[in-house]
């Protein structure tokens, strides 16, 4: 088992789905909260906000589920970590310079797994201190308020403040940042594809054969059980989010713009 | 299934039940999508497609509606029997209608008449697209339920 340098910018996704998952695993609710949130898409930083977790608490559940094999980190290519960078929500201003020898030494103070034998991390790394499914998270696993030594250190925040430039549409949505405020509005995207349609009844087919391939689970899950196509809902699950947008992809060959998503207050 | 073919389809099955009573016109209502247990009502009148996608169209009907159909057709007696024959009765309406709007594109299955346990027990899709239809103060819904035939597999 291995552990794991938990870096704001880095995004997870599940290495194990639900059905995978050994019926007698006990988590913490953050721990499941992470879980389930970690789809390839968005960043540890992003994630935790969006839970208003702790930065540690947040680090510490995350390292606890790759220890457990649940989930593992997506790799990124070059356009995608620097949008991850700039999604972790550093706000300080950094010349280019500074962004780039940051970026190339993300952790220069905490090293590369350069701990010192004996601190929590190392000990995670060691396995010992990693709560096996089935034992009581609280016991074996000390919570964040119980202590700072139960802590993880926390990796230095990487003092990126590089803010790029909005991607032109269809570019990187997989990418886009889960801030609180951009919601996927369902009648703007309805709106859109009865426009490409041409007539209303031909865009209802293609709406209903976009939705035929999204899981019913988590439409559900958002409370979409009937939907009308003069109905407007804003989607929050982003793993909802990104299979209606996969399916416009796919069943309709459409790159969905920025103008299906509305800014929320 | 392509627009043209969706709207007669639901034309000529609209005009079944304008036929039954030419005073009292059938509406179609706002359709709607529905994911998740399917909407049934006492009876549903079903077939199976097969073609670019797999799934089926049924028309599940209230009691009291079909015992209307059952009088106007001069039939007083309304056991289950009688309703489950008329059910079957829209199945095979359901069916031509079917073959009509769809054609070569689509096999369609032998229509089926079910009581509400028996058509609970089916694996359903999951999705649908429901056409609510209110006539003589009833309301019927007739439903598209489509997989992509490579998640149906």
């Amino acid at each position: 088992m291995t552990s794991l340098l938990v870096l704001p910018q880095a995004v997870y996704r599940r290495a194990k789905a639900p059905h995978e998952l050994p019926g007698d695993l006990r988590l913490t609710a953050l721990e499941w909260a992470l879980y389930f949130a970690v789809t390839g898409t968005h960043t540890a930083a992003e994630i935790g906000r969006e839970m208003r977790a702790d930065e540690a608490a947040r680090d510490e559940a995350l390292a606890r589920l790759f220890a457990l094999e649940l989930i593992e980190e997506q790799q990124l290519n070059a356009s995608e970590y620097v949008r991850a960078v700039a999604a972790t929500g550093d706000r300080e201003e950094k010349t280019l310079v500074e962004f780039l020898v940051r970026a190339a030494r993300p952790n220069a103070a905490a090293g590369r797994g350069g701990e010192a034998p004996g601190t929590p991390r190392q000990a995670l790394r060691d396995g010992a201190s990693v709560p096996h499914a089935g034992t009581s998270p609280r016991s074996a696993w000390p919570h964040a308020a119980s202590g700072a030594a139960s802590r993880l250190p926390r990796p230095a925040q990487p003092a990126f403040g590089f803010k790029p430039l909005p991607p032109p549409d269809g570019i990187n949505k997989e990418n886009r940042p889960m801030s609180g405020s951009r919601r996927l509005s369902l009648r703007a995207l309805m709106n859109l594809i009865e426009k490409q349609a041409g007539s209303r009844e031909a865009g209802q087919l293609d709406i209903y054969r976009v939705f035929v391939r999204v899981d019913t689970v988590l439409l559900k899950r958002s409370g979409i059980e009937t939907l009308r196509f003069t109905e407007d809902r804003l989607v929050s699950d982003p793993e909802l989010e990104q299979a209606i947008v996969r399916s416009v992809k796919k069943t309709l060959g459409l790159d969905c713009p920025d103008s299906i998503w509305v800014d929320v207050a | 299934m392509n627009p043209e073919q969706l709207r007669l389809f639901k034309r000529i099955t609209l005009d079944y039940f304008a036929k039954l009573a030419p005073a009292e016109q059938p509406a179609m209502g706002e359709p709607h999508m529905h994911f998740g247990e399917p909407e049934l009502l006492d009876y549903t009148s079903l077939i199976e497609i097969d073609g670019e996608y797999q799934g089926c169209i049924y028309l599940t009907s209230p009691e009291a509606m079909l015992r209307d159909v059952l009088l106007i057709n001069g039939e007083q007696k309304d056991s289950p029997e009688h309703l489950k024959d008329m059910c079957q009765e829209f199945s095979n309406v359901l069916s031509g209608n079917a073959s009509k709007a769809f054609g070569g594109n689509w096999r369609i299955s032998v229509p089926r008449s079910l009581s509400l346990a028996e058509v609970r027990a089916l694996d359903l899709p999951a999705s649908t697209f429901v056409m609510p239809i209110t006539w003589r103060g009833q309301r019927a819904l007739l439903v598209v339920g489509l997989r992509a035939v490579r998640e149906a597999a």
